[in-house]
């Protein structure tokens, strides 16, 4: 399972595919490097945390350490206030694609358009396309990078197909380098 | 209006004599009070103004579903960033032509569905019946009316009506063809204008049946009918017909009365030809939209299939062969690989059918296919017994120990369904969570074909939810065809003065990422708030199918009124013309625009009127994006579920480019600032929150008063306080003027308002309109 091949087997792309990312090492230098990330989080969130991963103190951790914008798409922004990420900004995940596409938009804070996307928690094909509209009409400005335990063929990064239990150490690991652990 | 042909056996004349001699006029002109407005069948050319008009306020937003093109022999061309193919189309254009070529689809398949019904209709019931839709109904074809130029009296006057729309759609197909279009925004006009030749397609469908056979017309009170797996006799033969077609399931019922067996033989239907069936008759029962078609006949229980056309999973009749059921398809669009047995005696084909020579076949003319299902299902229905029932407990345990845990189900899954960790769990006799998968599977089959074990996946899931299977037993109101006139006059003031807070359609497909519930939810919503709910096709069985405590069905609990808080069902597919045609009515009956040829002035008005928005949760299919584009060029927003995304663009405004929300007052000439309203065009949702909220969101209208706004604000700014928590962040916008806030939330609004600094607009309710040819009189 552990293979950079699409999760759903026909969202096949094209010549362009990700860089895959198994190091934690890396995916942490790589959050510390971006000049302006944003960290956007879909619904499918839910369905994680209740396999049994605390993506949501994943969430936390990172927003406390990395200088990042953080959005969720829906309902789960309730969850990320109450454990404290109080900047979250609600954005429908269809109005946030067709800004952060636009070289133009001045992002969140009226400061510029972003330079690195950070995608967590959607359903599979959704993401998939956000990521595919991203690699098309937004690649000479932004980078994108997928935490999702799947292989995405469209991101600019992306981690291969992994067990929840391998993804969440993962992700832990990530946050203790960050931490400089 | 119609082609009228003068035959003269053998005329005398001084000249001669003519023999043979036959005369056809194409067209005549009947008298009709209303002028003829601009555009009478209109090309794509005639309307693309209009079109562009919208393309610069909703801007495509293209999410590519490939890389490539590969429709031609220079290709595969590979179109990302920015590269063009050796035609020169970019990769924004090639979206556009496959969504164009997807719409044209779709529209063929209605156009074909509405020549087939209208040539068996004239058949059986003359070229003269007439169009009488009832009393209540007077305008009784608005898209005919408005796209055409036509005011059909008798089903023969459809016939002009369809030449024009094939010839049209055609045209669009052609400009798909390598070295045509090359612009996507002129690609996009024409998807426009193919969605508004589906819904006059859907239109002459829909008429065409309902005024031939006897369906309700326009009915409120339409009967209620059974729906469900557990709501079949199975003590009976049972005929099970699939597809949108109703000739050859119109032809069973009628074989059974003429033979003095109805009663003595169970006809349900799938999809839309189940509606149909219950329009037709009070004897014919539902099972359920289309992704019930395995999940009815993996349960062994229909003795004879029968096919007509449109979303019939096309191995069906492989699955058939499992149980031992009989197959007869019924239209030259789908053979399915049987023999043509049109011109052979029913008794023989019955023999063939029934020793099992051949596995189905293939009958075009439905009066036969009557007798031959009727009679097979007599006869093979008594060997047939064995089959009709589930793998046992142990059998499934046995199965589920086969599982490697590979999880080649779940990637093959639309829907990345837990299928691995149900099937350990039933390997050691809990069958609980393949039970629950029950409810959000589509029953797509794609989990069976990709497991390397050869697990019946689907069998084990509806072998673990028999409990539920056996309680499937709803009520649905039958489709009742068009909105009256009556109905348009009450309710057509509330609505463009936004008193009532919008109709919302829910209509499509079942292709659902988080089960039907979801949808019955936002029903449920949208009904308890007084908007007025249409629903049709798929969508409308699945609504049917939860109940409250007290075991009703939504349509028990609402009334089928087209006013606040009645739940509309139209009825099939092409019965959605009846919800655009509703739009189409309250500009006609409501405000008295003139609706003869003119497009685009009606278009105007709707969009800025009219608070309407569909809601298509499920859809999957080129008819539903053919549909949805129909409601575009019309200025009803559509909003898709997550699965939709898959269409591959979005038509998106953007609220806070000022510039796009002008329009011009109409009295004056003057520009006058709106608001994003409404703000987008094509929408695909994440979750049913997301879509509860836009769409209440996508119901206001530039003409709204300050009471309707208020009314309408009150529900935006509920359901996304009740969802998100806080008032939504872009609730000023739609703020004109202090008298527009909603009384029960004035305080926290006024307080909001004072945060982000917002000022009461000067203009705050001009006569709006898009359209400089509206323009009353212009001042400095």
């Amino acid at each position: 399972m552990m293979r950079d091949e699409p999760w759903q087997r026909g969202e096949i792309p094209g010549p362009i595919k990700a860089i895959v990312l198994r190091d934690s090492k890396v995916i942490a230098s790589l959050l510390k490097k971006a000049r302006r990330p944003i960290l956007v989080i879909g619904y499918m969130v839910e369905r994680f945390s209740k396999e049994g991963v605390d993506i949501y103190e994943f969430i936390v951790q990172l927003s406390k350490l990395i200088d990042l914008h953080v959005v969720a798409t829906g309902r789960h922004v309730n969850v990320l206030r109450e454990r404290g990420v109080e900047s979250v900004a609600l954005i429908p995940a269809m109005e946030l694609l067709d800004r952060i596409s636009d070289p133009q938009w001045s992002g969140l804070d009226g400061r510029g358009q972003y330079d690195l996307l950070i995608l967590l928690g959607f359903p599979y094909y959704y993401e998939w396309l956000i990521l595919s509209r991203l690699k098309h009409y937004a690649y000479s400005y932004l980078k994108t990078l997928t935490l999702d335990p799947y292989y995405h063929p469209n991101a600019t990064y992306t981690l291969v197909n992994l067990p929840i239990g391998a993804w969440s150490k993962l992700l832990n690991s990530v946050i203790e380098h960050l931490m400089g652990r | 209006m119609a082609k009228t042909s003068i035959k003269i056996g053998e005329l005398k004349t001084d000249i001669g004599v003519l023999k043979n001699l036959e005369i056809t006029i194409g067209r005549i002109v009947r008298p009709w009070e209303e002028p003829e407005g601009p555009t009478p069948f209109p090309t794509v050319a005639e309307i693309r103004d209009w079109d562009l008009k919208l393309l610069s306020r909703y801007k495509p937003v293209y999410m590519p579903f490939c890389d490539l093109c590969c429709l031609c022999t220079f290709g595969k061309c590979d179109l990302s960033r920015g590269k063009r193919g050796v035609c020169g189309l970019d990769i924004s254009a090639q979206q556009s032509r496959i969504v164009l070529l997807a719409c044209c689809i779709g529209a063929a398949t209605h156009t074909s569905h509405a020549r087939e019904l209208v040539e068996y209709l004239i058949e059986k019931y003359g070229r003269d019946c007439s169009i009488d839709l009832g009393v209540d109904v007077h305008v009784e074809a608005p898209h005919m009316r408005l796209v055409c130029g036509v005011k059909p009296r008798t089903l023969g006057d459809l016939e002009e009506v369809l030449d024009y729309v094939e010839s049209q759609i055609v045209e669009m197909l052609a400009s798909t063809h390598i070295g045509q279009e090359g612009d996507s925004l002129d690609f996009e006009s024409k998807v426009f204008h193919v969605g508004m030749l589906d819904h006059v397609a859907m239109e002459v469908a829909d008429i065409a049946q309902v005024v031939a056979m006897g369906y309700p017309k326009a009915d409120p009170e339409a009967p209620l009918a059974d729906l469900g797996l557990a709501v079949v006799d199975i003590g009976k033969p049972v005929i099970l017909c699939i597809g949108h077609n109703i000739a050859p399931g119109a032809e069973i019922i009628d074989y059974l009365e003429r033979s003095g067996l109805s009663g003595s033989v169970e006809v349900c239907g799938l999809c839309c030809t189940a509606h149909e069936l219950t329009r037709y008759t009070r004897q014919a029962k539902i099972i359920g939209p289309i992704s019930w078609q395995v999940r009815f006949v993996r349960t062994g229980v229909p003795d004879v299939i029968v096919l007509d056309e449109q979303c019939i999973k096309t191995d069906i009749a492989e699955e058939a062969r499992k149980i031992g059921a009989v197959v007869i398809s019924t239209s030259r669009k789908a053979f399915h690989g049987f023999p043509d047995k049109t011109n052979e005696d029913p008794d023989k084909i019955v023999e063939e059918l029934i020793s099992g020579i051949v596995p189905g076949v293939f009958i075009s003319d439905p009066y036969k296919v009557g007798e031959v299902a009727v009679k097979a299902a007599l006869k093979i229905a008594p060997k047939r017994r064995k089959y009709k029932a589930l793998p046992s407990k142990e059998q499934i345990m046995k199965y589920a120990e086969k599982c490697r845990k590979c999880r080649e189900c779940e990637r093959a899954c639309p829907n990345s369904l837990p299928i691995s960790k149900a099937l350990s769990m039933a390997s050691k006799g809990n069958l609980d969570k393949l039970a629950e998968l029950y409810d959000y599977c589509i029953a797509c089959l794609r989990c069976e074909n990709s497991c390397p074990m050869g697990i019946p996946i689907f069998s084990l899931i509806e072998k673990a939810a028999e409990r539920k299977i056996k309680e499937e037993r709803f009520k649905i109101r039958v489709g009742r065809g068009p909105i009256q006139d009556t109905e348009i006059r009450e309710v057509g003031r509330p609505i463009v003065l936004g008193e009532i807070p919008g109709v919302i359609a829910f209509v499509g497909c079942a292709n659902y990422a988080e089960g039907g519930k979801e949808l019955v939810e936002m029903c449920e919503e949208f009904l308890k708030r007084r908007y007025i709910v249409v629903v049709s096709g798929c969508a409308a069985m699945t609504i049917a199918m939860y109940k409250n405590e007290e075991g009703k069905s939504l349509y028990e609990i609402y009334p089928g009124i087209f006013d606040a808080g009645g739940l509309v069902n139209v009825g099939s597919c092409v019965a959605n013309a009846h919800i655009s045609g509703a739009a189409i009515k309250i500009a006609s009956i409501f405000a008295r625009r003139k609706l003869r040829a003119n497009y685009k002035e009606i278009a105007d008005y709707i969009l800025n009127r009219v608070g309407a928005c569909g809601i298509a949760w499920g859809a999957m299919s080129q008819k539903a994006a053919a549909i949805a584009s129909g409601f575009w060029r019309l200025g009803v927003p559509v909003i898709v579920g997550p699965h939709g995304s898959k269409y591959r663009r979005a038509l998106l405004g953007r609220r806070e480019r000022e510039e796009d929300w002008y329009v011009y007052d109409a009295w004056t000439g003057k520009l006058a600032y709106v608001g994003p309203v409404p703000e987008h065009l094509f929408y695909m949702a994440e979750t049913k929150e997301e879509a509860m909220v836009m769409a209440a969101k996508l119901c206001m209208r530039a003409s709204d008063t300050t009471k309707g706004r208020a009314i309408k604000l009150t529900h935006y700014a509920d359901l996304y306080k009740r969802f998100f928590g806080t008032l939504p962040p872009d609730l000023h916008l739609f703020i004109r003027t202090v008298a527009d806030i909603p009384i029960t939330m004035k305080d926290e609004i006024m307080e909001y308002l004072k945060q982000v600094g917002w000022k009461e607009n000067p203009m705050p309710r001009p006569d709006p309109t898009l359209l400089e040819e509206m323009i009353r009189r212009r001042e400095k």
